[in-house]
Parts: C-alpha cells; structure tokens; sequence
C-alpha cells in the first residue's frame, strides 16, 4: 500500500524534480552511478557501431530469430527453477541435469525410429514419441531426484538441500556417462513437411511433372524477403518459439485457473497452513517438480532438434543461464522466468556483434547484464510480486 | 515364519542400485583390482557388501516381534531378489544392445559386454548355472545379512570401519607402502604407551607430574635400550646389517654415523619426548586421546603393509586386530583421560591444549619427511583447500553470505603472483614481443619481482576483487548472491581465457615458469659457518645455496605456514566483536542493524577477508604448481570448497580441516578409478547431507549462548 502512495506520489512530481531526485540517489549510491556509466557506454558503443554501418537491420533480425528460439529452451529451463524455488526456496542445482536427461533418452527413441525408416514415414507421430518419451524420462529424472534427495531435507538448513543438489547433479552427469558412456551422439536430421499446396518449397520435377513437398519446418532454411531486407528463414525457430509461448500458456493455465495450481500457491505461500487446509504437500511438490521436469524435457528435445549434439554434460550450460534468466527475471516468478528467458537469449544473440565484444567473451554477457540489472532492480525484472508478498 | 512383501520391495530397491553398478561397468573394472592381493578383488567386496544390505533392510523390515527363522528366511528372499534383478537387468541390457546393433545404432548401454555376463556366471561354462548359483549366494549372504541386525550398535559400527580402511589401505597399498618400516612403527607406539602407562599407573592430579614423569623413564627407557642395541652388537657401521630390510629409517639415522654418546642422547631425546606424549594424551580430552591412538594404529598398519608390499590374507587378519583392538582400548580410556582434562584448573586446561598443539604441529612438520612424494603433493591440495575453506568459511559460515564463485579469488590471487613474477607486457614495460633469452628478461624485465613481494599484492589484489563484487549486491537476498558471484567466478575464468587479455594472462595458455619462492640467505651463511657451533654451521652450509623451494616437501611447508596463520586468525575473529556482528547478521540482519551493527560494513569485511585467505591459497598455488592455465579454476573448485565447508559443519573450524581431508583426500584415493571419482563424490555428497545435514564436526555454541540458554532452561524448570 505504501509502496502504491509513493509512486502514485512520483508520478505526480514534475520531470525536473524527478531529475534531480534521480541526480541526487545516484551521488548518494556509487553503484547506480556505476551502473549508469556502464549502461552509457553500452549504447554509445552499440550507436556508434550502428552509425559506422558495421550493423545492419538484416544482422539484427536474423539473431534476433536465433536469440528468440534460444531465448525459448531458456525460458523453458528457467521456469523449472523458478516453479521449485517459488514453492521450496530451494536451487535445484540438478536441473539442467533433468534437462539432459529427457534429451539425452529421447535420442535413443528418435534414433531408433530413424533406423527403422519410422520417423520418416510418420515424421509427427515420431516426433511426438520423442517429446512423450523425453518428457517421461525427465519426469522420472526429477521425481526420483525429489523422493530421494530434496525430501527428507525438507527441514534442514537451506544451504543443505543446495549441496545434495549439487551432488545430484554430478552425480547424474557422471551417471549417464557411465551408463550410455561419453561419447557424443547425434540427432538425426529430421523433415517434417507440410502444406505442400501452399509452400512450393523443396519441389522436384520428374518428366516434367514437378511434385512439391511443402515446406521443412524442422531443417529447412529458405530465403525470404519482408522490409527490403532478405534474410534466410528457418521455420523451426519460429516452431520452437511457438512452442514455448504455447507450454508457458498451458503452465500459467495450470497454476492460475486449476485446483492443482491453486494447491501449489496455497504451498507456496505457507506450507503448514496449506496442509491444514487438506492440502497434501508432498503431492503438490511432486506436481511441481513434474511440471518443471516436462518443460525442461520438452526443451530438450526442441533444443537437440536443432543443436543435433547431445553429450552426458550438455545440461550444465543451459542449465546455469537458465538459472541466471530465472534470476534476471525474479526467481520464484513465473511470467518473470519466460521474461528473463527471452531477454537472456536474445541480448546474448544480438550484444557480441552490436557491440563488438570477442566471441570468448560472449559468456560474460549473460552475467555481466544480470549484474547490471540487479543494480536496478535488486528482485528481478518483474521481481516485485514476490517481494512484496514476502517481505 | 512369513515372507513379507518388503523383503521383495528391499530387494527389488538394493537390485537396481546392484544393477546400476553393473551397468555403468563399475564390477568390471574393479574385478581387476585386488584389495586383499589374490583373493579377494574389490568387485566381489561390492557384490558382497550390497547383498548382505538387502538381508540387513529387509530383516529390519520386519516386525519386532518376529522370529530368526523369519528374519533368515526374509533376507535370503531379498538378497536373492536383488541377484535376479541384477541379472535381469543385465540381460534386458544385453537384448538392447543386440536390437541397437541389428538396427546399425551404437550399443545404448556400452559397458554391458561379455566380461559383465562372465562375471555375474562365476566363471561357469552355462551362464544359466553360473546365475543360479550367483542366485544361491544372495540367498546366503542375503540371510548372513539377516543377522547383522542381532549385532550391537558397537561391534557394527567398529566392523563397518576396519573393512572400509583396510578397502582405501587396499586402494592406496602403493602409495603408501613405502612411508615407515615397523620396526620404527613399534618403537615410537611403545614409547608413548609406556608414557600413557606411567602417567596413568602414578595417577598424579598435577598436568607437570604427568608429563615430567613420563619424560624422564622415557629417556632412561631409551638409553637402557640404546645400551642393549650397543650389546646386540649394533654400532655406527654395522646397524643396517642388523635390523635387515627394509631398514627402520628413523631409528638408523639416530645411529649411522653418529658417536656412542650422540646416539644415547638422540634416543633419550626421542623416547623421553614420546613418552611425554604418552603422558600428555592421558589427561587430554577424548578428541585428541582418539586421535593419537587411531594415528599410532595407522602407524602400525602402515609398518606391517611395509613389511609385506602388499596387503595379504594374514597382513590384513593382522591389521583387522590392531584397529578392533585399538578401538576396545580407546572406548575405555578415552572417557578416563576427558574425566582427568574436564577436572584441571583453568589454566592447566589451558596449558594442556597448547601443548597438544604443539605436538600436532610438531607432527605436522615431521610428516612430510616421512611421506612419498605424491603424499605430500595430495597433502599439498589439501593444504590449500584447507586455506579456502577457511576463507569461505568466513563468507559463507560465520558471515551467512553464500558465495558460489569463491573460486575467482583463488584465480586472482594466483594469477596475480603469475603476473608479477614472469616476464609479460606489464612487468616488461610494455615491450613487444617479450623477451625470451634470460639476459634479455633480466634487462628489459625489470618490473619482474620475487614470490616473496608479488603475495602481498596478491592477498591485496583478491581482497579488493572480494570488495568488488560484493559492492553491487549488498542490498541483495542470499540467492542473488549465489549467481552473481556464480557470474563472477565465470567471467573471471573466461577473461583469463580470452584472447584479449592474452598479453597479461597468456590467454589459454596460461602463465608457465612461474618462479619458486627462493630462500637466499646466502649472505649470512659464511658468517653462520664461521661461529664453528656445530648445528649453527651446518645450517650456514646448507644455505651456501639460495634454497629454491620446488619440491613438494618445501612448498608443503610453506602452506602449513599459511594454515596456521589464517587459521589463528579466524579463530580469533570468530570470537572478536566483528566475529560476533557476523553471526548477529547472519542471524537476522534487521535485528542486528537495529542493534547497531552498520550492515555495509560488515559485509563489506566478510568479503575482504575472505576473499584475502583465497589470495593467500592463490598465491601459494601459483608458485606451486608454477604454470597456471584458466581451466584450473572453474565452477567446481568454488563447489568443492562449498561443500568441505558444509561436509565439515558450516562455521566449524576443525570441521574446515576434516572436510578438506574428506573432499581431496577421498577422490585422491580413488584417482585411479576416474570414470567413477566424480560419480562417488556425488553420491557421497548426497548421501553425507542426508545423514549428517550439519556436517561432520557442528560448530560449538559460543560460551554466552550456552549460558543464555542453560540459564532460560533454568527459569523454565
């Protein structure tokens, strides 16, 4: 309520005031100022570079479809921390490992298929078992990892629970190398096309007679000219975009408009109360577990059909800049996870070459722009809800 | 009798955790690897271990009241259960193998292969025998397993122990076969029993009389000894020939060489010494009683495995009776000796545990003599984790702010000392390219300096970097923390790896040829040998040389130098005013400002000085090691640090150094199996947290505390 009064208050203040109170908080913190100057040079850079031509529209909007399709297996990783952390105050330090599960099992399906010239007789069948036998296999993943790791410290210190995480994950990397050994496998190169009547796209003439199959959506990549510009367009990234707003839609369906995810609130908000309400807490973080586990496995596989490589320890890297886009915006939020994910991908697409920053460092991003956003916004990006609630 | 349903569910649970170390060829590789030699591989110890678990779960399973017949019967259900599904599981594994095969795939699951089935058929011709007959074993073993249950708590506890330290002995046996003969493993165990004995005989109440006593019918003991060796016909010459191989290292270099007399009083030092010891421990508290005695016990086993190479049937009988022996004892006399040590006045305590802190630091700076090379290189590591662990245990421990890129300031510290001690772009002036000839660095290169000037600075540069980071994130929840300085331990590691930053940090491939730290006291040595005393001369020829200390003895010194330091220091601040603001802070931060604590501040000296002790480790890493690369310093230094501190009990500074020893000590013993090190270190990390989620050694409640507490319990009654 306060914080409502004061920024109805704010808006009332004339700019110039505003301007000096802005003045005066960045004398008073030396960070902000940091903080400002950084900003600062970061758009001057980006102008100037955009200025001297080294950066074109054509550039951006083609990492921008990258940075969207990455931004989305982000998103997708990153609202599984953001589901746990909200309901348990826990980093499942092993999720990037559920990630790498559901992929890395999900391969074994696909290959089979593939072998067995399946996949490309019922490619959206196939398809299909993939994602279902991924999913299942991080959901187990995930399960076990909840039953046998995280509740039986339910009530420990908080730091406890972090480190069997961490042990959880190094242990199911190393799992999974000594199971299915280190080696690296590949996806198959998977066709799906579709609408061969509208898309006159991968045609062949035969004796004159030209038989189109539409267009690729998961491997295709064709020129397509829109605002002057021409740029070479791969469908599946737009799918993988697609996908993702579609399963965020279902998850905030699921925790906003269900019994379940009313349940799952309630424990959010206070476990013991929850429970005398007829709640049953262990079901409701099983179920959040499950859900987290079926995105990340979902993204997998929307990752591995296109990265095509998947390894033992693929899980780490997403795994930690999903955590990082949870975070940036507002762990434990939902709609904040998505945010951070999307944000995350695609500043890391766009920054290296608009701002000329060398490609060992394009790692530094991610980082670097959660700390400068913390200056800012110390809970996130859309962190406000929670700490609000919490405080 | 009754078969219950959770014996099968037992055995279905320990047969999937069977079949999964079957899977990922764990029995394979470690068939091959003896542990008793010739007979027993550590395989069949696994093997065996797992189905005698399924008895014990499933016999514990069962209702109080049920009979033996009952309990047999269960177990073997389940140990045979858990047979099946291993066995089940490897022939499902198999048929995918097959099925991948036929359809061109890789094999899913590689480590299933023919030595697997060999092994799980004993051998036998028809597998089908061989897996009955395996199926016959869990039967036994599950039933054998039955009757753990009927054990004491004691004898389970205690048996559990000498297996697993006679598995690392078996683990280790070439490592550490070499590190004392018995004969001088006997001699110093007996000198301090006869000490313990003495004091504990006379039962003097003074802590002067226990120790003087014992000290002098040592030193008569030894020289009594002395005399009967001179008898015995054992003189400067002829001492190899008489005690044979292998050779009591200690012992003969008391007497090769050395004068009549001087061997007497070399053996009346030493034995008057032990003996004191012996004295000592028997007014100790029980820690430090338990301490010595499974340290002499070690030293036992190590001279009996140096006597026989390898560990064999009766050498492992042998050792089995020294640590169930020692234990029995230790059980008894411990008590008494802790009764005697909470008795002493104030300041006899206090005497007391100075001089028991003497005496480890005395046997800290004789074990590296002792020790093989690689020893003390792993004694090394673990030094150096000691030091972060201390660090971060102020961060993190006393201070509460979790910390999970601690690893950066390990990587400043070293690279800081990298930089400054080698020829690059800064120390060159700027140069192009730089020098490579050593006439060249010595004229171009003059901003190179040595080890001993660079570490401040480092210690200075880490510090710094720890007030850095911290700086943004002050106003910021536990969480936010973590990834940030996540963040900030990578993006260290990448710029160090960056091609940008390659004049100064030497990009990938990092800095090489960092100097030793050089002792160069070689303007002192021919005045020293000019005194003519003897010890004072010999110490001046030895420094004719400007000592470069490379090995890993020297640097072993070194880094016990720098434990002790931050040790003391944390010890010191942990129960300073700024200790207590820490754990006010950590308590609740909105009480402890309302107390007066200024927040920025305290945190802002969490970070420095632990970030310091980090620059500390680096610096002394650096010359160490001597070239350091980025891939040195990744994620999982600054994980493992976090958990030694967590394994050993988060803000306990004893439990600091037992963490450290279990988190490189244990993954060192297992380096030769690496596929599975890491696998093990996570379960044992998970497995550690599920039995003892505050670690190992909690940290005490501080005196104040206690007394509130007792004193509000008090008020309660």
């Amino acid at each position: 309520m306060v914080s409502q009064e004061a920024n109805a208050l704010r808006r009332s203040e004339p700019f110039i005031e505003r301007l000096q109170r802005f003045g005066k908080s960045m004398l008073r913190s030396p960070i902000t100022l940091v903080g400002t100057i950084i900003i600062a040079v970061i758009i001057v850079q980006a102008l100037s570079n955009i200025l001297q031509g080294e950066y074109d529209f054509e550039l951006f909007v083609k990492q921008l479809m990258v940075g969207l399709a990455q931004g989305s297996i982000y998103a997708l990783v990153a609202l599984g921390y953001t589901l746990v952390y909200g309901i348990l105050f826990m980093i499942n330090f092993a999720h990037g490992e559920v990630f790498m599960a559901g992929t890395y099992i999900g391969f074994f399906a696909i290959d089979a298929m593939n072998k067995t010239g399946f996949l490309e007789q019922h490619t959206l069948l196939s398809l299909l078992i993939v994602f279902l036998v991924a999913i299942v296999s991080s959901v187990l993943v995930a399960v076990t990892l909840e039953r046998i790791a995280y509740r039986p410290l339910r009530n420990a210190p908080r730091l406890v629970p972090l480190i069997t995480a961490i042990g959880a994950s190094t242990f199911l990397q190393r799992a999974f190398v000594g199971l299915f050994g280190s080696s690296p496998r590949v996806y198959p190169n998977v066709h799906f096309y579709i609408l061969p009547q509208v898309f006159h796209l991968e045609c062949n003439a035969v004796d004159g007679v030209e038989t189109c199959l539409g267009m690729d959506l998961v491997s295709g990549r064709y020129p397509l000219q829109f605002l002057g510009i021409e740029i070479l367009f791969r469908p599946f990234y737009l799918v993988v975009f697609l996908a993702a707003i579609a399963m965020m839609a279902t998850l905030w369906y699921i925790v906003r408009r269900t019994k379940t995810g009313k349940a799952m609130r309630a424990v959010a908000e206070d476990k013991a109360t929850a429970s005398l309400m007829g709640i049953n807490v262990d079901s409701v973080i099983v179920t959040t577990f499950v859900l987290g586990a079926a995105l990340a496995g979902a993204a997998g596989v929307l990752f591995a059909l296109y990265n095509r490589q998947v390894v033992p320890t693929m899980g780490f890297a997403p795994g930690l800049k999903a955590f990082t886009a949870a975070v940036l915006g507002g762990i434990g939020n939902i709609p904040g996870a998505a945010v951070g994910g999307f944000f995350l991908g695609i500043v890391e697409a766009v920054a290296p070459s608009l701002l000329n920053i060398p490609n060992q460092l394009e790692n530094v991003i991610a980082f670097g722009m959660l700390v400068l956003v913390l200056i800012f916004r110390p809970s996130g990006i859309l962190g406000e809800v929670l700490t609000e609630k919490k405080a | 009798m009754t078969l219950s349903r959770k014996s099968i569910n037992s055995g279905l649970a320990i047969g999937a955790g069977t079949a999964f170390i079957a899977l990922i060829g764990m029995l394979t590789v470690f068939q091959g690897r003896f542990i008793i030699t010739g007979v027993l591989p550590l395989s069949t110890i696994i093997l065996a271990g797992l189905l005698l678990a399924a008895g014990y779960v499933a016999a514990r399973r069962l209702p109080a009241d049920s009979g033996r017949t009952s309990q047999l019967a269960n177990g073997a259900l389940a140990g045979a259960v858990t047979v099946l599904v291993m066995v089940a599981a490897v022939l499902v594994a198999t048929q995918i193998n097959a099925w991948a095969l036929g359809l061109t795939m890789d094999p899913v699951l590689p480590n299933v292969n023919d030595a697997l089935r060999a092994l799980l058929a004993l051998g036998q011709e028809q597998p089908l025998v061989g897996y009955v007959l395996l199926a016959g074993l869990g039967l036994l073993l599950g039933a054998a397993g039955s009757q753990i249950g009927v054990l004491s708590n004691q004898v389970k506890g205690m048996t559990v122990q000498v297996i697993l330290i006679i598995i690392v002995l078996g683990m280790l046996q070439d490592q550490i076969n070499s590190i004392i003969s018995l004969l001088d493993a006997v001699w110093i165990t007996l000198f301090v029993t006869l000490g313990y004995a003495i004091a504990v005989w006379r039962n003097h109440h003074r802590l002067v009389q226990r120790l003087v006593e014992p000290l002098l019918i040592g030193a008569v003991a030894a020289i009594v000894g002395g005399l009967l060796l001179l008898a015995g016909g054992a003189n400067a010459t002829t001492a190899p020939a008489l005690f044979g191989s292998p050779a009591p290292a200690i012992l003969s270099s008391f007497i090769l060489g050395r004068s009549t007399v001087g061997m007497l009083v070399l053996l009346a030092v030493a034995g008057g010494a032990l003996s004191a010891v012996g004295g000592l421990i028997s007014c100790s508290s029980a820690g430090v009683h338990r301490a010595t005695t499974t340290l002499l016990a070690s030293l036992l086993t190590l001279g009996i495995l140096n006597s026989t190479k390898t560990i064999t049937l009766p050498a492992a009988i042998v050792i089995a009776i020294i640590l169930v022996a020692t234990q029995l004892l230790t059980l008894r006399t411990a008590a008494r000796a802790q009764e005697f040590h909470s008795e002493f006045k104030p300041d006899e305590k206090r005497t007391n545990q100075i001089l028991v802190a003497i005496a480890g630091l005395a046997f800290a700076l004789i074990l590296p003599q002792l020790m093989t090379n690689y020893i003390n290189n792993v004694l090394g590591l673990i030094g150096l984790y000691i030091m972060m662990g201390l660090g971060l245990n102020i961060q993190v421990g006393f201070a509460g702010m979790l910390n999970l890129g601690y690893v950066a300031f390990f990587a400043i510290g070293a690279y800081t000392v990298g930089i400054l001690t080698t020829p690059n772009t800064l120390t060159c002036g700027g140069v192009s390219p730089i020098p490579t000839s050593p006439q060249d660095i010595a004229a171009v290169c003059t901003g190179i300096t040595t080890f001993w000037i660079a570490w401040p600075f480092a210690i200075l540069a880490s510090g710094i970097a720890g007030l850095l980071v911290s700086v943004p994130v002050l106003g910021l929840r536990g969480d936010y923390l973590a990834i940030v300085t996540l963040g900030f331990g990578e993006i260290i590691r990448i710029v160090t790896l960056s091609d940008a930053f390659k004049p100064y940090l030497g990009g990938a491939q990092g800095i090489v040829n960092i100097s030793p730290p050089v002792i160069d006291l070689t303007g002192i040595s021919a005045s020293l040998v000019n005194t003519g005393l003897p010890l004072l001369s010999d110490l001046g020829r030895a420094v004719a040389q400007p000592l470069r200390l490379t090995q890993a003895t020297d640097v072993y010194y070194l880094i016990l130098a720098g434990i002790v330091v931050t040790m003391f220091i944390s010890y010191r601040l942990s129960n300073s005013r700024l200790g207590r603001a820490w754990r006010a802070m950590r308590s609740d931060e909105t009480v402890a400002q309302a107390m007066g604590i200024n927040l920025v501040r305290t945190k802002l000296l969490a970070f420095f000085i632990g970030a310091a002790f980090a620059g500390v480790g680096g610096a002394l890493f650096g010359s160490y090691i001597r070239s350091i690369f980025p891939n040195s310093f990744t994620l999982i230094v600054s994980i493992n640090v976090l958990s030694l501190i967590i394994i050993g009990g988060l803000g306990s500074l004893p439990g600091v150094l037992i963490g450290a020893a279990i988190i490189f000590g244990l993954p060192e013993a297992l380096r030769e199996f690496q596929e599975f090190r890491l696998l093990m270190f996570g379960a044992l990390l998970v497995v550690m947290m599920l039995i003892r989620p505050e670690g190992i050694i909690p940290p005490s409640t501080p005196r104040l505390e206690d007394q509130a507490q007792k004193a509000l319990a008090e008020e309660g009654a």
